[in-house]
């Protein structure tokens, strides 16, 4: 089979430049305003998305030119703004989460320290209920401790009076 | 004629796993502490039941109790007090002011809860603009036949709701092993003939969940502390 070859006299026809991909920049928002930091979302044509940190210190960066035409100064300060006071939600929330755990903690050490009290059959069966309440009552553990061997020790004087 | 006095009581519920009435137990023995004449009504299963209960407990409930972990839904309904603060029975009470739990009921109330707090919550939030906000480990009700209808529906709709074809609709799926939830979709969509209400702050010393910030309670004492029974105490039940 022979090549084709293409005369040289041919006419040529130039191929359709490449379409630029479609990009979509979503909620722009400053890092450093003084500095043209910006961070914003890019969401490409097949529906990817990426997170791009652009730098534009002469004003020459084509993303920071398309983003500036897409948005205004006064937006992009509105999220950044937006941005800031979700981030210090965030702090506020994890903050509290973390006062919480260990209230829990602590609450947990205090309610298994009565718990283990009133496993004490001296102590369950008492009927000296003012210092079963004052145990039950108690807002630390050294507390419980002090009432549960107070309790104890009237038992035993109880216990020792009925014996004789 | 002479009004008849109503009457008041507390009703603790435990099936399933037998921890749950030790716990019941150490509950019942702690109001007792604090308030020896109250009357508590236990809704269990016989088997379980010791003679020494029958001192505890003035009333114990075991005929056609379910053996289920929402068996407390099934039996809110069947309370024979006119008022009643139902008790989770992981709960143990730590004041004498347990004695005015029944005050806490307005006149113009059916029902009050305690609320809840999210950031002690697993689940709140069901969607940008609905929110449970009922603790349903606690809460005083009145015997209106509004209310009963309520608390039937409490049991008839949960098991509902935890059928594997059921409709979400645009509720997160954790939402559906939750009775609150249940019990906010009645309260606020059930249309049900009754009112309902928030108990007045610091709602958190009756029913002061493990986690709860103190400053919850600004400045008064916990009445009804609210723990969590350790897994390992539940064996297979306390699986996630």
């Amino acid at each position: 089979m022979n090549d084709v070859v293409a005369s040289i006299d041919s006419p040529v026809t130039l191929a359709p430049a490449e379409p630029k991909e479609k990009k979509e920049y979503l909620n722009p928002y400053w890092s450093n305003k003084d500095n043209r930091h910006l961070i914003v979302t890019i969401k490409y044509s097949n529906g990817k998305e990426s997170i791009a940190s652009i730098m534009d210190p002469k004003g020459d960066n084509p993303d920071m030119i398309e983003v500036l035409a897409i948005y205004s100064e006064e937006e992009i300060d509105e999220n950044t703004k937006k941005g800031l006071d979700r981030r210090n939600e965030n702090i506020r929330r994890q903050m509290e989460r973390r006062e919480s755990q260990a209230a829990r903690a602590k609450q947990e050490a205090l309610f298994n320290s009565k718990l283990q009290a009133f496993e004490i059959d001296a102590i369950k069966n008492s009927e000296n209920t003012e210092i079963k309440r004052l145990i039950r009552k108690s807002k630390s553990v050294m507390e419980v401790q002090a009432y549960a061997a107070i309790l104890l020790m009237k038992e035993l004087e109880d216990a020792k009076e009925k014996a004789n | 004629m002479p009004k008849k006095k109503q009457t008041k009581g507390f009703v603790i519920v435990a099936s399933v796993h037998i921890t749950y009435f030790k716990y019941a137990r150490l509950l019942a023995e702690s109001i007792r502490d604090f308030w020896p004449e109250a009357n508590i009504t236990m809704f269990t299963h016989e088997e379980w039941v010791k003679s020494s209960d029958r001192k505890l407990f003035d009333n114990i409930i075991t005929d056609g109790i379910p053996r289920h972990v929402r068996a407390k839904l099934w039996a809110l309904e069947k309370t024979p007090y006119d008022i009643t603060c139902y008790l989770d029975c992981d709960m143990v009470c730590q004041h004498e002011d347990i004695k005015n739990v029944f005050d806490l009921l307005p006149k113009d109330k059916d029902i009050v809860f305690t609320k809840n707090r999210p950031y002690n919550s697993a689940l709140t939030k069901l969607s940008e603009d609905e929110e449970m906000t009922c603790h349903c480990g606690f809460f005083v009700y009145r015997k209106t036949p509004g209310v009963m209808n309520l608390m039937g529906a409490w049991y008839t709709e949960y098991l509902e709701q935890r059928k594997p074809n059921y409709d979400h609709q645009h509720y997160p799926v954790e939402a559906l092993q939750w009775d609150t939830f249940t019990m906010w979709k009645l309260l606020t969509y059930g249309g049900h003939d009754l009112t309902w209400g928030y108990i007045e702050e610091p709602d958190a010393r009756w029913n002061f969940i493990n986690g709860y910030k103190f400053d919850e309670l600004q400045g008064t004492d916990i009445v009804l502390y609210h723990f969590t029974i350790p897994k390992e105490q539940l064996g297979e039940l306390g699986k996630d």
